[in-house]
């Protein structure tokens, strides 16, 4: 996790940090496991909802799968309220700590995927990457009812809490993460520096 | 008595299960009659109407009065002699500040709900909440608009408490106190789950208590709950809990007619009655605090002799209050004072702000303090707990302003030995006035385990044969009421010599007099740690604990100072903030600040700058560098006259509306503030027209506008057109994750820059 978490921080790959961040990195990780109440919830199905059915990026990724899972994941709001209250305090921290969450939301999600018992799984692909909108979350997250573990939306389209996600599995074999049907691609940072936000 | 059991599981074996089930109550009647028919049958005491999500932002569109009277019909429709009861569940938003919807918001659509149905029904439920602030919202809704019963029920998963950290206890102090009839849980749950959380409620409630577990949890199939538990398995369980002392049962999601007759059985039953021993509790959302021990009330956030919280206060710079707030927490304080009383300022809407935010940014329980009763109410109607009110006095008009705020919000009280005609010499006479309110109390309906006294500190260089009497009134209090006790420690020692001598030496005979809350400064360490030790010398063994890790945790805390090696720019470079400041005030004794800056603080900047890009740095680097620099500069800058030269210039920033992430835009605010700029910052969801407002009241030299995902740049081309259109003649500057620059250039901003260093450049060269 460390390394996604360095990831998000700026840092090239193999790069060690000096003692001072990893030192505020772990205590970060402590902090953020901590105050995580950690929530997945999912739905199986054969086939995809009506609204996926006309968007090309979905079917892409859909592309002969045997069927899907619709999922909703969450730290829940104590993770926001700190991340709040540690940009108040202090920004360094603050920032290292946003980066944990990110990084810790995306690790538990992918252990909680694991343990779900399907063979094959694709990655989670979720509202926002190239060619879908940011507001079909809204969508997905009305089907599983995921205000049940805490998923809310602003009217813009914006998850709270702010370290949410929603998407999509695909089941059966063949999916593999690819740069190009992501939102960011234009503009990617990660990209520039010639990594990937990912693995 | 016996409530009905799932709506939603009973629609979809109806095969009519919708998106919005309320409108069934007017497309489908027949079938939602034959649902409430079916748990009559199986012998429920309580019917709840088909109206959980019948409100203004789940349904805007809709006919709400229409679809609410009609499922109330359909509940009266085969009912023989169960009470009807209209169904309230939460809105589906969360409410400010972390969500956008607005505590009065959430209030009016909750009203309209009840005031729908009062006439209509024999009471409410308010059930499947899992924030508390939303579930006193509506229940204050509910109270303000009708006199019939209301039963409240919270949702609380595996770790036992609610989504947003609530525990049972938290909930039943609340509910209790501000009077709702029943209290449970619901949902989320399977019957043996919930028996650690039923048994807390029971400890805690001293109203009856309402359980409608859920018939296990589900496994989902196909986007359909699969419940495996057996109607017998459920039942067994129930059984136990009316023995333990729960007075209603019911069933939620998976549970159904067959669940409901099965539990019936218990119908009747003589439940024990328990016997309660309240103690004095406050809480936030989160955390629960009793007197039991000694309890360090912060004394910061009030600005009696603090010129620079009155300044925050008529500036209403709040971000000042806050960062007291969670300065006090760390340093050990268990609940926070929170007094704006500064003249000339709107003390009642300071108060709402202030406790709203502070909800969110504390974990501690607020007292609420103001000598305006509007400022009480407004304190207490917003604020998210039990609240500590301070205070009431022996005067019969201040008891009738006061207490009834106290009732109505489900507050403690604090109260001062004093009245009309000041405050007595003798402890005999402050005693008498203590008792007087104690009365007075128990009259409004509020019982003892809601009330707190304070005896009242006097100065010892003014009044010194009257010390004396305040420990007197402590110990006869203690003793002979019974109750918990305040203090004001360091009133005691104005305008004397030695004051913290004074103070921890009073603060000791008070503790042996029984004081529980001394009202301190919490970062003032030697008070504080003579605390710990009092409690830890108690005989407790978790105070014993904490003295013992608080002061190893002190040991292991860096002494602070000015390393001679170490200059200016390297502690800057290092983003060692304590360094930066000592060394900047040893720089200042021999070298004039605007030299300091010019051939300091900006070139280590920009080399500071410049690693970051050629990336020898990164970016916690490139902050806590900005960091250190900023403390550099707010030295310096008391050093100016008032608005001196140090100024650069003014900045306006804002996150557009619509988005709540403003991390971004806070790194960029650390920066320019390092920079030596002034920064106003409009926060994170900002309306176009403040920004506009921010623009015309401080002519910035340029607004810098973030927006992070793809949704809000839209709201920032609306922004930006609004801006110039009404004449804002700055450059506009935009930034954020998913901006280039040729989306910059579509929504017409004036600069894009694609980091805050970049940005700070940039504005430097304009």
């Amino acid at each position: 996790m460390i390394h996604q978490v360095l990831k998000y921080l700026g840092y090239p790959d193999g790069t060690v940090p000096d003692a001072a961040v990893m030192n505020q990195i772990e205590k970060a990780c402590q902090e953020v496991a901590q105050a995580s109440n950690f929530q997945y919830i999912y739905a199986q199905y054969e086939a995809c909802p009506d609204f996926m059915k006309d968007i090309p990026a979905y079917q892409h990724y859909l592309s002969g799968a045997d069927g899907l899972l619709l999922c909703a994941t969450t730290l829940g709001v104590q993770v926001d309220r700190l991340l709040k209250r540690h940009q108040m305090n202090d920004m360094t921290y603050a920032v290292i700590f946003d980066a944990v969450a990110s990084a810790y939301l995306e690790q538990q999600a992918d252990l909680f995927e694991r343990k779900i018992p399907f063979k094959h799984k694709g990655f989670r692909f979720c509202p926002g990457y190239g060619g879908t909108a940011l507001t079909d979350s809204r969508q997905i997250a009305a089907i599983l009812h995921a205000e049940k573990i805490g998923i809310t939306f602003l009217d813009s389209g914006l998850m709270v809490p702010l370290k949410s996600m929603v998407g999509i599995v695909r089941l059966g074999g063949g999916s593999r993460k690819n740069c190009a049907d992501c939102v960011a691609f234009p503009n990617c940072a990660f990209r520039l520096k010639g990594t990937t936000c990912w693995k | 008595m016996i409530f009905d059991g799932a709506f939603g599981t009973e629609l979809e074996k109806r095969g009519i299960m919708s998106k919005m089930p309320e409108m069934l109550n007017i497309t489908h009647k027949e079938q939602i009659a034959d649902i409430h028919k079916s748990y009559i049958d199986a012998g429920c005491d309580f019917i709840t109407t088909n109206t959980f999500g019948a409100n203004r932002i789940k349904m805007p569109n809709e006919d709400r009065k229409l679809v609410i009277e009609s499922a109330i019909a359909l509940a009266k429709q085969h009912r023989t002699s169960q009470y009807v009861m209209m169904d309230i569940g939460p809105l589906g938003k969360m409410l400010y500040p972390m969500g956008e919807l607005s505590f009065d918001d959430a209030y009016e659509a909750f009203k309209e709900m009840v005031v729908t149905a009062r006439d209509l029904v024999d009471g409410f439920i308010l059930e499947t909440f899992s924030d508390l602030y939303e579930l006193k919202c509506a229940l204050l809704a509910v109270k303000e608009n009708s006199d019939k019963p209301v039963f409240t029920t919270m949702t609380f998963d595996q770790t036992g408490h609610t989504l947003t950290g609530t525990s049972p206890r938290i909930m039943a102090e609340l509910m209790s106190n501000m009077g709702a009839d029943a209290i449970g849980v619901n949902c989320s749950l399977g019957p043996k789950d919930l028996k650690p959380i039923v048994e807390e409620l029971l400890q805690y409630s001293d109203k009856p208590v309402l359980v409608q577990p859920n018939r296990g949890i589900p496994s989902l199939r196909c986007g359909r709950a699969i419940y495996s538990l057996t109607t017998a398995d459920f039942a067994s369980v129930m059984g136990t809990f009316c023995d333990a002392g729960v007075a209603v049962l019911g069933g939620c999601c998976g549970t159904n007619p067959e669940f409901i007759a099965a539990i019936a059985k218990n119908k009747g039953k003589q439940v024990p009655v328990r016997t309660m021993d309240k103690k004095v509790t406050i809480t936030s959302a989160t955390q629960a605090v009793t007197f039991d021990k000694v309890q360090i009330c912060g004394e910061r956030i009030n600005p009696t002799g603090k010129k620079k919280l009155k300044e925050a206060i008529i500036n209403g710079d709040f971000d000042y209050i806050f960062k007291e707030a969670i300065k006090q927490e760390e340093a050990g304080a268990a609940l926070l004072d929170v007094n704006l009383g500064v003249p000339k300022t709107d003390d009642v809407t300071n108060m709402k702000n202030v406790v709203v935010r502070l909800n969110e940014i504390t974990n501690l329980p607020l007292q609420i303090d103001s000598s305006n009763p509007a400022a009480i109410e407004a304190g207490c109607r917003y604020y998210n707990g039990v609240p500590l009110i301070n205070s009431v006095n022996g005067n019969a008009d201040n008891m009738a302003a006061i207490f009834p705020i106290a009732k109505k919000y489900g507050a403690v009280v604090l109260g001062l030995t004093m009245d009309d005609k000041g405050i007595p010499q003798t402890a005999e006479e402050r005693f008498a006035i203590a008792e007087r309110i104690l009365n007075g109390a128990q009259q409004y309906g509020i019982g003892r385990h809601r009330m707190m006294m304070d005896t009242l500190t006097l100065t010892c260089s003014a009044q010194q044969p009257l010390v004396k009497e305040t420990l007197r009134a402590l110990r006869m209090v203690t003793n002979q009421l019974g109750l918990p006790t305040a203090l004001g420690v360091s009133n005691v020692s104005f305008g004397m010599p030695n004051r913290e001598l004074i103070n921890s030496t009073f603060l000791m005979m008070a503790l042996e007099n029984g004081l529980t809350m001394p009202i301190i400064n919490p970062c003032n360490a030697a008070m504080t740690n003579a605390i710990l030790a009092y409690n830890a010398l108690r005989g407790v063994s978790a105070d014993l604990d904490a003295f013992v890790n608080n002061a190893v945790a002190q040991e292991n805390v860096p002494t602070v100072s000015a390393s001679k090696q170490m200059t200016l720019g390297e502690a800057v470079r290092r983003g060692l903030k304590e360094e930066s400041v000592a060394l900047t005030m040893e720089a200042l004794e021999s070298q004039d600040p605007m030299s300091l800056i010019n051939e300091t603080l900006i070139p280590t900047l920009n080399e500071v700058g410049s690693d970051f890009e050629k990336q020898k740095i990164f970016l916690p680097q490139l902050i806590s560098a900005s960091e250190a620099c900023k403390e550099a500069f707010a030295i310096i800058k008391s050093k100016f006259a008032q608005g001196g030269a140090s100024q650069k210039g003014l900045v306006v920033l804002a996150t557009v509306k619509g988005d709540v992430h403003d991390i971004g835009k806070n790194i960029v605010k650390v920066i320019f503030e390092s920079y030596g700029y002034k920064v106003v910052d409009l926060g994170k969801d900002t309306a176009k027209e403040t920004i506009l407002e921010a623009y015309n009241q401080y002519q910035p030299m340029i607004i810098g506008l973030s927006a992070l995902m793809t949704t809000t740049v839209l709201s920032m081309e609306e922004t930006i057109a609004f801006l110039k259109e009404q004449g804002v003649k700055c450059p506009i500057f935009v930034g954020g994750a998913v901006l280039t620059q040729q989306l910059a250039k579509e929504i017409k901003a004036d600069y894009y820059t694609k980091d805050a260093l970049e940005f700070v450049e940039t504005v430097a060269k304009l």
